[in-house]
C-alpha cells in the first residue's frame, strides 16, 4: 500500500547523511573527557558539530550546550534562570514569568511547575491567527519579570510569532528572553544576535536528525542552574558523558537543513498552498486554522466541521496517510488543542481539527492522494454524523 | 500496536446499522458537539416489547463510532427488559477492548441506550434509578454509594474502589458530583 508520511511536525526521519555521519560515530567510542587520542577523536566529533550549530545560529560555539531533547532545553532554561539558590549563584529573586498560550507542554508544564514553587506564570494570549498579543505582552511586563519564553513557530498551526519586535521590546529591561524553536530551526533563518537571544531551544529529531538530542543557545553573559549536576560537561551546564553518536548525527542535520532550508520553503509552500486549496476546493465546510498569518511554510492546520479529527486520523490511517490531530480524543483529555483554543475558536471546530506537515519526501501526487483519501473520509463520515444531517436541514 | 483493536476498527470503517429510523418509537440522543462526542440511537419496538430494529447517528472519534455501531448489534432482536441491562463493559469487552481514556464511549452508547428506551417509555431519564456518575468509566450511582456507605469518604480512597474519578477527564466531571455524595452522608455527623 502506499504511504504517505505528513507528520513531519511530529518528527522527521532521519536523513541518510545523517545516519552515515553516526555510524561513522559509533566507531569513535573514546570519552570526549579522556585526554588521551581516543577521547581526543570523540571531543573532534562533539566539537565540530557544535561549530555547525553555533555557525547556522549566528552564535559562538561556547554558547552551545547539547541537552538531550528540546524538552531537556526548554526544562533547563525555565528553570535554570528562575532558580533562587545561591549556590548555583543564579539566585534569582524576580517572581514572575510570562509564557504564551501556545507554547508546547514542555514549555507549559515547565511553567506550571513554577507555579507549585510560588511563581507567578502570566500566560499571555495570542490572536485569532494564533499571533502573540505584543500590546498585552507589553502590559505583562514589570519589574518583577525574571524570564518570557515564547516560541518561534507554533508546533500546530505553524505560526511564526513576531520575535524580533518582543526582543525589542524587551530590551534593557533586564528581562531573559528565550525562544522554543524546535519548529522553526531549519525552515526560517535565525540569528541570535541580530535577534538578541538570551536562550533559544532546537532538537535534532524536527530537522531529520535523530532524536534524543537537543540543543539549548545561551548568550555568554547569561547563567543558568543546570537541571543535571555532575562533571564539568557542556561548561558545566550539563553533566553526563556526551552522546558522541546523536551530537555527531545532530550536526550533520544542522548542516543539511541550513543547505536545503531556502528550496525547501519555497517547494513545500507552494504544495501547501496548492493542498489547501483543493481542500478548500472540494470539501465543502472545511476550514484553514491560522492560515491568514505567515506560518512555517510546510504546515497547514484544517478544520472539518461536524466530525471529530480522530475518526479522520484512522480512516487517513487505512489509507496509508499519517497525520496528527490536537484532538482530546487521540490524547485522552476533554479539551481539544489548546491553540485553536487560545485562537479563540469553538470546541466544535477544534475538535475537528487536523495538522498535515509536509517535509522532504513529499510530493504533489502523495498530497493528490491525500485529498481524494480526504474527500472520501470527511464524507464518509459526515454521512453518520447527527450535527452533518442538522445544518442541512 | 494499534490502540484499538480489530473487532473496533472493523466496526469503525464499516459500521453496522447507520442512519435514521424512520418509524423509530425511541430516540435517544447523548453528548455535545463541545465534548466531541454525540450519540444518536434509535430504535422501533414491537408489540411484544422485543426491538425489532436499530439504528444510530454518531458524531465522534473511532471507537465512539464503534460503540454505536455494536450496540445496535447487541440489542437488536432482543426484549426490552434486556436491553436496557446492556452494560458499557459488555461492549467495550465485545469490541475486543478498549483503551481506558476511551471507555467513555462504552458509557454514551449505553446512556443513548437509555434514554431511547426511556423515550419508548414516555418516560425521562432522570427517573433512570441508578444513573451513570462517572462518565469516563461508567461508574454507577450505587456502586459509588456502596462504597461510601462502608465508611469511606476519601475521594483517592473511593477512586481507588470504583475506579470513578480514574478516566480520562481524571475526575473533572464527576468529583464535585462524589464531593457532595460524601458530603451528603457524612456532613451532619462531622
Amino acid at each position: 500500500m502506499k504511504r504517505v508520511y505528513l507528520d513531519h511536525n511530529a518528527t522527521t526521519p532521519i536523513h541518510p547523511e545523517v545516519k552515515a555521519a553516526m555510524i561513522a560515530a559509533m566507531e569513535v567510542f573514546g570519552n570526549a573527557s579522556s585526554h588521551h587520542a581516543f577521547g581526543r577523536e570523540a571531543h573532534e566529533l562533539i566539537e565540530n558539530a557544535r561549530k555547525t550549530v553555533a555557525d547556522a545560529l549566528g552564535a559562538k560555539p561556547d554558547e552551545i550546550i547539547f541537552t538531550s531533547c528540546g524538552s531537556e532545553s526548554n526544562n533547563l532554561v525555565i528553570k535554570g534562570v528562575t532558580c533562587g539558590n545561591s549556590i548555583c549563584k543564579i539566585g534569582c529573586e524576580k517572581n514572575e514569568v510570562i509564557i504564551s498560550a501556545i507554547e508546547h507542554p514542555s514549555v507549559l508544564n515547565t511553567a506550571k511547575c513554577l507555579q507549585g514553587e510560588g511563581k507567578t506564570v502570566h500566560l499571555c494570549p495570542v490572536d485569532e491567527n494564533g499571533i502573540i498579543r505584543l500590546d498585552i505582552l507589553e502590559s505583562l511586563i514589570s519589574h518583577k519579570t525574571a524570564l518570557v519564553s515564547i516560541m518561534y513557530a507554533n508546533n500546530e498551526t505553524g505560526a511564526i510569532q513576531p520575535i524580533k519586535e518582543i526582543s525589542e521590546l524587551l530590551a534593557g529591561k533586564g528581562i531573559i528572553f528565550h525562544t522554543d524553536a524546535v519548529q522553526a530551526f531549519g525552515k526560517i533563518p535565525i540569528n541570535v544576535k541580530e535577534l538578541n537571544l538570551d536562550f533559544l531551544s532546537l532538537s535534532g529529531h524536527k530537522i531529520y536528525g535523530p532524536k534524543g538530542v537537543g540543543v539549548l543557545y545561551k548568550k555568554k553573559t547569561r547563567k543558568v542552574c543546570p537541571l543535571i549536576h555532575g562533571g564539568h560537561h557542556e561548561f558545566n551546564l550539563r553533566a553526563g558523558t556526551e552522546n558522541t553518536v546523536h551530537i555527531a548525527g545532530l550536526g550533520k542535520a544542522v548542516e543539511l537543513s541550513i543547505a536545503d532550508m531556502d528550496g525547501e520553503w519555497q517547494r513545500l509552500g507552494k504544495l501547501r498552498d496548492w493542498f489547501e486549496s483543493e481542500v478548500l476546493r472540494r470539501i465543502p465546510e472545511s476550514y484553514v486554522n491560522g492560515g491568514k498569518v505567515e506560518r512555517t511554510a510546510h504546515t497547514s492546520n484544517i478544520s472539518f466541521r461536524f466530525i471529530e479529527g480522530e475518526s479522520i486520523l484512522y480512516d487517513l490511517d487505512f489509507d496509508g496517510i499519517a497525520v496528527s490531530t490536537g484532538s482530546a480524543c487521540s490524547s485522552g483529555s476533554l479539551e481539544p488543542s489548546h491553540v485553536l483554543l487560545a485562537m479563540g475558536m469553538d470546541h466544535g471546530r477544534a475538535h475537528s481539527s487536523i495538522r498535515f506537515s509536509l517535509g522532504r519526501s513529499t510530493t504533489k501526487e502523495d498530497l493528490a492522494y491525500t485529498v481524494d483519501a480526504l474527500e472520501r473520509s470527511v464524507t464518509r463520515l459526515r454521512n453518520m454524523s447527527p450535527l452533518w444531517k442538522g445544518r442541512k436541514k | 500496536m494499534n490502540q484499538y483493536s480489530e473487532i473496533l476498527l472493523d466496526h469503525f470503517r464499516n459500521p453496522r446499522n447507520v442512519g435514521e429510523l424512520s418509524d423509530a418509537n425511541g430516540i435517544g440522543e447523548v453528548g455535545n458537539e463541545a465534548c466531541g462526542d454525540i450519540m444518536k440511537l434509535y430504535i422501533k419496538v414491537n408489540d411484544d416489547g422485543i426491538i425489532e430494529d436499530a439504528r444510530f447517528e454518531t458524531f465522534g472519534c473511532a471507537s465512539a463510532i464503534a460503540s454505536s455501531s455494536i450496540a445496535t448489534e447487541m440489542i437488536i432482536g432482543k426484549p426490552v427488559e434486556e436491553a436496557i441491562r446492556l452494560s458499557n463493559k459488555a461492549i467495550a469487552e465485545a469490541l475486543g477492548g478498549m483503551p481506558k481514556h476511551k471507555l467513555h464511549c462504552s458509557v454514551l452508547a449505553v446512556d443513548a441506550l437509555a434514554r431511547a428506551i426511556a423515550d419508548y417509555r414516555g418516560e425521562t431519564v432522570e427517573d433512570a434509578p441508578d444513573p451513570v456518575i462517572c462518565h469516563c468509566m461508567g461508574i454507577k450511582k450505587s456502586a459509588i454509594l456502596d462504597v461510601i456507605e462502608h465508611g469511606i469518604e476519601d475521594l483517592d480512597e473511593i477512586a481507588e474502589r470504583t475506579e470513578a474519578m480514574t478516566g480520562a477527564c481524571g475526575g473533572e466531571r464527576c468529583r464535585p458530583v462524589i464531593e457532595k455524595m460524601v458530603k451528603d452522608f457524612f456532613g451532619d455527623e462531622k
